[in-house]
């Protein structure tokens, strides 16, 4: 049906029931290829306060489809985080369009912010966890803006915390929890409301590098359960755990890199010839941490000792 | 809402200490209204009593003649509205006068005191009549002098005048304060509480749902500020009365009187609506994260 107009909405920015549709398909499903989030010539300029413009984003398109886990990486003061916070509108475009499950955000007034951020789970590099509220309240927050009754919010609080490994925690203050428990109580707040996609800027840059591998592997959890995460980083290590889709933002532009075919990611190079064909089969059961620390060491295997090592 | 109590109540126990210091400038501020109040309550109720008591003293010239007198005294008790005449002789003014038994009184002669009629006006009749009667019998010859208590009431109400607007400025100057005191712990506690205001700007809280647990929160301290504020003077008030009993009744012609109920209401119910506006007024500068 046509829109009347370019006229901003005041209505909900989704109305109730049609959370459901949104959530993520499992990758694979002929329904996933939905575009969920797509940038149009976007443009984002800073005003400097001692006046010259900074142009963060020049020019940027891309289309990310429901189900799809999407790395956003380049140097620090890329203008990764810009990017997401255009996505959450914590900053606003200043050309082109930003398409949220087929809605301009861009175009969205003040007031609808809070329907697209209840849409969104969003997850940062300082956790932002209230450390004075219990682990649970943390995670029911995201639930107790929707109005859902304090039963069902209680039922799927605690479904989220097992899912981050939590469980039997929510009642512990959040305060004297570790950085990487803290950032499980984050994700879990991200997901517990089932958000269209979940947003990460930097979540792993706090954490000791075995504690980030484990919250990257929480993500992929999140993902294989068909959610659509888009995870920013400038943490090359993570990039090469497996083959991924890869944006590289620099001087304001977007590179899209499909399954780790990528010149900017050099662990990645030995992808390109094809040779490197790597085979991390994923064992269900076994934990995160070890599973990831294998694909890892998988993914940086040259050929020569992969020769090597078959050959003896 | 019930979201939000909770939230208030989560925000009031983890900076309990700066809501205490809140609630205790509050109620140091209320004391000081309400102890306005009190003042002006009792100068009413003072007036009230004064106010009705309709008694005049007619003084008489040294050569008035008892016939004069007698006529006099008849001529009264015809008028309307008139309760009781009595003739007071000097001797008798002097017992009277006597009667506290100070030596210095004991000294004066006879004639100091003169000999006078008084009267007792039904407390029905309006000050305006009684000042008719009080002027026809300053006219009459053998009268030296008429004093009523009319003077001592003006003096009162002038008194109740005053007391009431420094009341009124008091007023003025304690919710000004109250509205600062409130405005600006909710604003510390706001600064306390960035990461709360932060992650529920970032799960989609409506800019309502952030703000109503401040608002609680004003509003329970105002409430608890003014409440405490009229238990002290409550407590202070009683403590004075029993010590200062017979004296003071005496010297007032009534019992001092505490707030009315429907004052003290009104205290507490200020309170809470500053309370409530003051926890607004902190989150003003409260934008989007
Ligand atoms: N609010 C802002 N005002 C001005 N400049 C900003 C602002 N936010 C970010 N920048 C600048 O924009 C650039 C991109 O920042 P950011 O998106 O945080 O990069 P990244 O997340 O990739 O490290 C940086 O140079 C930063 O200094
Ligand atoms: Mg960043």
């Amino acid at each position: 049906m046509a829109h009347a107009g370019g006229r901003a909405p005041l209505t909900p920015f989704f109305r109730a029931g049609s959370r459901d549709a949104l959530r993520g398909a499992p990758p694979g499903d002929a329904q996933a290829k939905k575009p969920v989030l797509v940038f149009d010539g976007v443009q984002k300029v800073y005003r400097q306060p001692s006046g010259g413009d900074m142009h963060v984003l020049r020019g940027v398109d891309l289309v990310i489809d429901r189900g799809e886990f999407v790395f956003v990486t380049g140097p620090s003061g890329a203008g990764k985080s810009t990017m997401l916070k255009l996505v959450y509108k914590a900053e606003t475009v200043d050309d082109g369009r930003i398409l949220f499950c087929g809605r301009d955000i861009a175009r969205l007034t003040d007031e609808s912010i809070p329907f697209l951020r209840r849409n969104l789970g969003i997850v940062f590099q300082d956790f932002k966890v209230v450390p004075t509220w219990t682990v649970a309240e943390n995670v029911a927050i995201a639930l107790e803006v929707l109005g859902l009754s304090s039963r069902l919010i209680r039922q799927r609080v605690a479904v989220a915390l097992e899912r981050v490994g939590l469980s039997g925690r929510g009642g512990d203050r959040a305060g004297v929890l570790s950085g990487g428990e803290q950032q499980r109580v984050a994700i879990a707040r991200a997901i517990v409301g089932e958000p269209a996609m979940v947003l990460a800027d930097e979540p792993t840059g706090n954490l000791d590098p075995a504690l980030a591998l484990d919250v990257l592997g929480l993500f992929e959890e999140i993902h294989a359960s068909g959610t659509t995460v888009l995870f920013a980083t400038h943490d090359r290590t993570l990039l090469d755990v497996r083959p991924r889709r890869i944006l590289v933002l620099d001087e304001g532009r977007v590179t899209d890199v499909q399954s780790g075919l990528s010149a900017f990611a050099e662990p990645l190079a030995g992808y390109v010839d094809g040779t490197n064909d790597v085979d991390v089969e994923v064992a269900h059961d076994e934990p995160v941490v070890a599973r990831h620390a294998r694909a890892s060491r998988a993914a940086r295997e040259t050929r020569e000792e992969r020769r090597v090592r078959r050959a003896g | 809402m019930a979201g939000s109590l909770e939230r208030a109540k989560r925000g009031l126990y983890a900076e309990w200490r700066l809501h205490v210091l809140s609630v205790v400038s509050l109620a140091v501020a209320f004391v000081c209204l309400g102890a306005a109040l009190l003042v002006v309550v009792n100068l009413h109720s003072l007036k009230e009593r004064w106010g009705r008591i309709g008694r005049a003293s007619v003084y008489l010239k040294d050569g008035a003649a008892p016939q004069q007198v007698d006529a006099l005294v008849a001529a009264l008790k015809q008028t309307e509205g008139v309760r009781e005449v009595r003739y007071l002789s000097p001797a008798d003014a002097r017992t009277a006068a006597l009667g506290g038994g100070d030596p210095t009184l004991k000294a004066l002669p006879q004639d100091a005191f003169p000999a006078s009629i008084e009267v007792d006006v039904a407390p029905e009749v309006p000050e305006a009549d009684v000042a008719m009667i009080v002027s026809k019998l300053g006219a009459l010859p053998a009268v030296e002098g008429v004093e009523t208590y009319g003077t001592w009431t003006e003096r009162l109400g002038s008194l109740l005048q005053g007391g009431t607007i420094a009341a009124g400025a008091l007023a003025a100057i304690v919710f000004g304060a109250v509205l600062a005191v409130v405005a600006s712990t909710m604003r510390l506690a706001l600064t306390r509480r960035r990461t709360e205001v932060e992650v529920l700007r970032l799960v989609g809280a409506s800019d309502g749902f952030v703000r109503t647990p401040y608002v609680l929160e004003g509003t329970f301290q105002g409430a608890i500020g003014s409440t405490t504020a009229v238990a002290i003077l409550a407590g202070l008030f009683f403590i004075v009365k029993s010590r200062a009993d017979g004296d003071l009744s005496g010297l007032l012609g009534l019992d001092p009187i505490f707030l009315p109920l429907s004052v003290m209401a009104a205290l507490v119910g200020t309170g809470a609506l500053l309370g409530a506006l003051g926890g607004a007024l902190g989150l003003r500068k409260l934008t989007a994260v």
